[in-house]
C-alpha cells in the first residue's frame, strides 16, 4: 500500500518537474547543459522509479487478493483521522502555523510566549505552571539570544507602524 | 488544576491573551508619543546583504564598532542574505527614510536591474560615503608563458576561445572587469570565455589545479598564492599600483585605458533628509580617518577609498552606465 | 622552542579564553540553527582586540567543541545541532533512547580522538596535503560529489529506490533560486525570497526536527524514564567502541581530515562520506541507520577531524577548507598573519603555539564535554508537553537567525510537514538532506567542467585522481541495484 502511494507521488513529481521546466532551455549555445538539464534528468529518474514501484506493488497486490486489501486500507485511512495521536499532531501543526503567522504582527517575544502557553495548556499542563514556564522560557531566550548574542528577532509590524 | 470545567478554562485563556495584547499595544502607543528629538536618539541598524564573516560584513562590523567607540552611537549590524544580494539591497531601499536603517551597498547594486534580478539601483538611494575600492587584477599561473599583459592580450586575440577565465558568477564584478579589459584592448570579449565560479578562493584553486588559465580577482585575495610562487599578477585594473604589490603594473601603464573594481559604501533610502545624511557622513568620515580603521583595512587587504556624498552619487551613476554597456558588449543582455 | 611554546599556551589568559570559547561552542553547537560558522563570525570581531594567540585559540576551540555539541541534540532529541551531525542523527538517537548518557560519552570520546588525529595530520603533513588538496579541479569535485550523492542511496540500502526518490526531492529543493552557472531564475514561482534558494539550515531543522516534534506531541503524556540517565556504567559503551571499532575510528578520522582539507567540502560532507564508507565496509551494514554504534563512531570522529583538516589549505595557501576557516582567514589577516608558506618562517613560534592549541583544545573538550553532557541530559527529565513547544520555539528562532528572514521560518515549517509524510512513506530523510548539500555541487561542477573543455566529455577522465574517483563513484552507484537484483532472484 505504502509503495503504491510512493509510486504515484514519484510519477506525479516527474510530471510536475517537466511542467516546471517548460520555460527553461535544456541546452545553451553550442550544446552546453542548460538550467533545465539536471532537473529533467531528475524527472526521468523519478518517472522510472514511480513506474517500477507501481508495477511491482500492483503485482504484489494481485497475488495477495488485491481488492479486499485495498478496501481495508481505505477504511484504515478513515480511522486514522479519528486516531488520537494523529489528531494531536494535526492540532500542533495548526498551532505552529498560527504562531509563525502572528510573529510579524505582534512581535517574536510576545507571540512565542503565547504559543508556549497555549500549547502547554492544550496538551494538559496546568494553567499556572504553563504560565510560569512560558514566562521563564521567554525571559531566558530574551537574555541569551537578544541581549548576549544580539540575534535580531522579528519586530512587530504593529510596532513599527505606530513608530512612523 | 485551578479551573475545573473546560469552558472556564478556554475563557480564561482568551482573557489572558486579550490582556497581553492590550498591554503590549498600550506600550507601543506610549513609546510612539514621545517623538525622538535629535538624530540619532535610538540604535541605528546597518543592513548587510552578504553573510556574516564575508568581506562586506567584516568591514560593516568594524565600522559599527568604531562608530560606537568614537561617536557613542549604538549600531546593530543585520545580515539580510539571499537572492545574490538583492534581498538586502531591496530591504535597504524600502526602509523608512529616517536614518535609522542604513545600508552597506556594494558593487552588485549596479548590476541588479541590468541582469533582471530586481528593480533596485542607485536611483533608490541617497549615497552617504564610499569607503572601500578593490581593483580587479589579471592573475595567471606562475609558470605561464606570458611575460606581461600585452603578450597575454595578443595571445587571446590570436587564439580566441583557447584560454578560459574565471573569478565569480557570470555578470559578477570580476567578469565585468574581464569584459572591460578586453574591450578596451580591442579584443572581442568572447575570445576569453568565462567559466562561472562561486568566488575568488575556489577560482584561484581552480587556477592552481589547472582547470582554468586566468583569474581576474583582487590582488590581496591572491596574495598568499603569489607569495607561495604558485601564481603571478600580470596587471591591476587601477589608476595606480597597489603599494603591497609594487611589481604588478596597471593596465593604463601598458596602454589599455581601463580601471575597474568592486566597491563598498554607505547609503540611505532616497527620501532621507539631507541633514541626517550629513550627520552620518561626518561621523563615518571621522571613523575612516582613524588609525584603527586604517590598520584594520590594511591588515585585511581591503583597499581604502573615500568619496563624499555628492561625488559618490556621480560615481554610482557612472558605474551603473559602465556595467550596462559592458554587459551588452558581452552579449549577456 | 618547546618550553617557549608551552609557556605561551599555558598562560592563564589563553587557557581561560579557550575555556570560555568552549562553553560558548557547546551552547552554539547544541542549539539547532546556530552553527559553528555563525558562532565564528560572531566571535571574530572580539578577537581583533586580543593578542593573536588568544584570538585564534578561541576560534579553534569554539569550532571544535561546537561540532561535537551538535551531536547532543541529535542524541537527545533527534535534531542535529549543526549540519555536521546530520549523518549520524538516526543512529545516535536510536542508541540514545535507551542509553543517552553513554551514547554522549562515546560521542565525546570519538570527537576528541578525531580532533586529535586531524590536528596531528595538520601539524605534520600540512605542506604535502595542501599541495594535494589544491590540485582538485572541478573534474575531481564532480566525481567526488557524485560519489557522495551515491551515499544517499547506500545509506538506504534496504529500499534503494526510496533512497533515490529522497535524492530527487532533495536535489529539486536545492535547484530553487538563481541557478549558479548562467544566472537563470528557476522554480521561484515569482517570489523574491526564493531567488536565493531555500536556506539549508532551516531546511535541515525542519526535515529532522518537525517530524520528531509531531511524533512526540502525538503522545504528550509520556516521558523518558529518568533512571535511564543514571546508567551504572556510563563509560562502558565508549570503551567498547574504542576496542571494537579501532579501525573504523582511524579510517574515519583519516577520511575526515582529507575531506576537510579539500576546499570544496567541509565537516558535513566528511561525516557523510565516512558514514557511507563504513556502511559499505561494515560487517553488519544492515544495522547502520537503526542505532548502530559503528555508524555513530564513524561520523562523529570524521566531522571533528575535518575541522582540523580545513586549516591545512588555509595556512599553506590561504585557501580556506570550509566556511569556518573562511571566516578565520579574516581573523588571521587582522593580526597580520598572512597565510602562505612564509607564515611558518615569519611566525614560526606563534604557529607552533597555535598547533599546540589544537591539541590542547581537543583535550580540554573532554572536560567541557563531560560537564555539558551532565547538564544537557537533564533535558530528558522535562515532560513532553513542555519540551515540545520549547523546542519548536528554538526551531523558529534558529531558522530565523540564519538570515533574519521569516521566510526561512516558513520553509522550515513546510519542509518539516513534508518530512513528516516522507518519513511515514519510508523515504529516508538523511538522503534528502545529503542531496540538498551535494546536488547543486554536482550540477555546477558538471557544467563548468564541460565549459572548460569546450564540451569534450573526455575531460572527465583526463587526470589520474579523476579516473580513480570516477571508478569509485560508478561502482557505488551500481552496487545496490546488483544487490537487490540478487535478492529478487532469491
Amino acid at each position: 500500500m505504502k509503495d503504491i502511494i510512493v509510486g504515484i507521488i514519484s510519477l506525479s513529481l516527474g510530471v510536475f518537474i517537466i511542467m516546471l521546466c517548460r520555460d527553461l532551455p535544456i541546452f545553451i549555445a553550442k550544446g552546453y547543459p542548460g538550467p533545465s538539464f539536471f532537473p529533467l534528468i531528475l524527472s526521468s529518474i523519478s518517472l522510472i522509479c514511480g513506474l517500477v514501484l507501481v508495477v511491482r506493488s500492483y503485482r504484489g497486490m494481485k497475488m495477495s487478493g488485491g481488492n479486499a486489501n485495498l478496501r481495508q486500507n481505505i477504511k484504515l485511512l478513515g480511522n486514522l483521522v479519528k486516531d488520537i495521536p494523529v489528531r494531536n499532531a494535526i492540532k500542533f501543526i495548526v498551532l505552529m502555523a498560527v504562531y509563525i503567522l502572528l510573529i510579524p504582527h505582534i512581535g517574536f517575544l510576545l507571540t512565542s510566549m503565547l504559543f508556549m502557553f497555549i500549547v502547554q495548556v492544550a496538551y494538559g499542563v496546568s494553567m499556572s505552571r504553563a504560565l510560569t514556564i512560558s514566562f521563564a522560557a521567554i525571559l531566558s531566550i530574551y537574555l541569551l539570544f537578544i541581549v548576549v548574542l544580539k540575534v535580531v528577532v522579528p519586530e512587530p509590524i504593529l510596532g513599527t507602524l505606530v513608530f512612523r | 488544576m485551578v479551573f475545573s470545567s473546560g469552558i472556564s478554562k478556554s475563557m480564561s485563556i482568551l482573557i489572558i491573551v486579550l490582556l497581553i495584547v492590550v498591554v503590549a499595544g498600550g506600550l507601543y502607543y506610549y513609546t510612539s508619543v514621545s517623538a525622538p528629538p535629535q538624530y540619532p536618539s535610538k540604535p541605528i541598524t546597518f543592513i548587510v546583504s552578504w553573510s556574516a564573516g564575508g568581506g562586506t560584513d567584516r568591514t560593516a562590523r568594524m565600522l559599527a564598532a568604531l562608530l560606537e567607540n568614537m561617536s557613542g552611537w549604538k549600531v546593530v549590524v543585520e545580515n539580510k542574505v539571499g537572492g545574490g544580494g538583492t534581498i538586502g539591497h531591496l530591504a535597504m531601499a524600502t526602509a523608512p527614510p529616517d536614518g535609522y536603517t542604513v545600508g552597506i551597498i556594494t558593487f552588485e547594486l549596479s548590476t541588479f536591474e541590468w541582469m533582471g534580478l530586481a528593480n533596485v539601483s542607485y536611483k533608490n538611494f541617497k549615497p552617504v560615503i564610499l569607503y572601500n575600492k578593490d581593483p580587479a587584477a589579471v592573475i595567471v599561473r606562475a609558470d605561464a608563458p606570458w611575460k606581461d599583459i600585452i603578450e597575454l592580450t595578443n595571445y587571446i586575440k590570436e587564439n580566441p576561445g583557447k584560454l578560459k577565465a574565471s573569478g565569480t558568477a557570470k555578470g559578477g564584478v570580476w567578469d565585468i572587469g574581464r569584459i572591460g579589459w578586453l574591450k578596451n584592448a580591442g579584443v572581442n570579449p568572447g575570445a576569453l570565455p568565462w567559466v562561472p565560479s562561486t568566488g575568488a578562493a575556489p577560482c584561484l584553486q581552480e587556477l592552481v589545479a589547472g582547470g582554468i588559465d586566468i583569474c581576474t580577482c583582487s590582488l590581496p585575495e591572491a596574495g598568499p598564492l603569489i607569495e607561495a610562487g604558485k601564481v603571478k599578477g600580470l596587471a591591476v585594473m587601477a589608476d595606480e599600483r597597489n603599494p603591497a604589490f609594487p611589481d604588478v603594473p596597471t593596465l593604463k601603464e601598458k596602454g589599455i585605458n581601463w580601471s575597474f573594481g568592486t566597491w563598498r559604501g554607505v547609503a540611505v533610502p532616497k527620501d532621507t533628509p539631507d541633514s541626517i545624511v550629513k550627520i552620518l557622513h561626518d561621523n563615518i568620515r571621522k571613523v575612516i580617518n582613524s588609525s584603527q580603521w586604517k590598520e584594520f583595512m590594511d591588515k585585511n587587504g581591503f583597499g581604502m577609498a573615500y568619496l563624499p556624498s555628492d561625488e559618490f552619487a556621480k560615481f554610482l551613476e557612472k558605474d551603473y552606465r559602465d556595467v550596462g554597456e559592458l554587459l551588452k558588449a558581452a552579449g549577456y543582455i | 622552542m618547546f618550553f617557549e611554546v608551552l609557556q605561551m599556551i599555558l598562560q592563564p589568559n589563553v587557557l581561560f579564553a579557550i575555556l570560555i570559547a568552549e562553553f560558548f561552542g557547546v551552547f552554539i553547537g547544541a542549539m539547532p540553527g546556530l552553527t559553528a560558522t555563525m558562532a565564528t563570525a560572531l566571535l571574530v570581531p572580539f578577537t581583533y582586540f586580543m593578542d593573536p594567540l588568544t584570538g585564534i585559540s578561541m576560534i579553534i576551540a569554539m569550532a571544535a567543541v561546537a561540532i561535537f555539541a551538535g551531536d547532543i541534540p541529535a542524541v537527545l532529541l533527534k535534531i542535529p545541532g549543526t549540519p555536521a551531525s546530520a549523518a549520524q542523527t538516526l543512529d545516535a538517537y536510536v542508541l540514545g533512547r535507551t542509553k543517552p548518557v553513554s551514547t554522549l560519552y562515546t560521542d565525546l570520546t570519538c570527537s576528541v580522538i578525531g580532533g586529535i588525529v586531524g590536528s596531528l595530520i595538520l601539524i605534520f603533513t600540512s605542506p604535502v596535503l595542501a599541495e594535494f588538496a589544491v590540485n582538485f579541479s572541478s573534474v575531481e569535485y564532480f566525481w567526488l560529489t557524485l560519489w557522495g550523492l551515491s551515499m544517499a542511496v547506500v545509506i538506504s540500502a534496504e529500499k534503494p529506490i526510496k533512497g533515490v526518490l529522497g535524492v530527487i526531492i532533495g536535489f529539486l529543493i536545492a535547484t530553487i533560486g538563481i541557478e549558479p552557472v548562467y544566472g537563470y531564475v528557476r522554480f521561484t514561482f515569482g517570489r523574491v525570497e526564493l531567488l536565493g534558494g531555500i536556506s539549508f539550515i532551516p531546511a535541515m531543522i525542519g526535515l529532522f526536527a518537525v517530524p520528531e516534534l509531531l511524533r512526540q506531541i502525538s503522545r504528550p503524556y509520556e516521558r523518558y524514564e529518568v533512571q535511564l540517565l543514571k546508567s551504572k556504567k556510563p563509560y562502558e559503551m565508549a570503551l567498547t567502541a574504542l576496542s571494537k571499532f579501532k579501525t573504523t575510528i582511524t579510517r574515519s578520522a583519516l577520511i575526515g581530515t582529507l575531506i576537510g582539507a579539500l576546499p570544496g567540502a567541509g565537516a558535513d560532507i566528511a561525516a557523510w562520506t565516512s558514514y557511507g564508507v563504513t556502511k559499505r565496509l561494515s560487517k553488519k551494514p544492515e544495522e547502520l541507520g537503526k542505532g548502530s554504534l559503528e555508524g555513530v563512531v564513524a561520523a562523529t570522529s570524521a566531522n571533528n577531524a575535518a575541522i582540523s583538516g580545513a586549516w591545512i589549505p588555509l595556512l599553506v595557501f590561504g585557501i580556506p577548507g570550509d566556511s569556518i576557516t573562511a571566516i578565520a582567514l579574516g581573523a588571521l589577516m587582522a593580526h597580520g598573519l598572512r597565510p602562505g608558506p612564509m607564515l611558518f618562517q615569519r611566525h614560526g613560534t606563534l604557529i607552533t603555539a597555535i598547533f599546540a592549541v589544537f591539541i590542547l583544545a581537543n583535550l580540554l573538550m573532554l572536560l567541557v564535554g563531560y560537564i555539558s553532557i551532565k547538564l544537557s541530559s537533564n533535558m530528558l527529565r522535562i515532560p513532553r508537553n513542555i519540551l515540545v513547544p520549547l523546542i519548536a520555539l528554538f526551531c523558529v528562532i534558529g531558522s530565523y537567525a540564519v538570515n533574519n528572514s521569516l521566510f526561512d521560518v516558513w520553509s522550515m515549517f513546510v519542509l518539516g510537514i513534508l518530512g513528516y509524510f516522507m518519513e511515514r512513506l519510508g523515504i529516508p530523510i538523511p538522503s534528502v538532506v545529503l542531496a540538498i548539500i551535494l546536488g547543486p555541487m554536482v550540477e555546477f561542477n558538471f557544467i563548468t567542467t564541460l565549459m572548460k573543455s569546450d564540451l569534450n566529455p573526455l575531460i572527465f577522465v583526463s587526470r589520474p585522481i579523476s579516473i580513480a574517483l570516477a571508478v569509485l563513484a560508478l561502482f557505488t552507484w551500481i552496487l545496490p541495484f546488483i544487490r537487490t537484483r540478487k535478492n529478487y532472484r532469491r
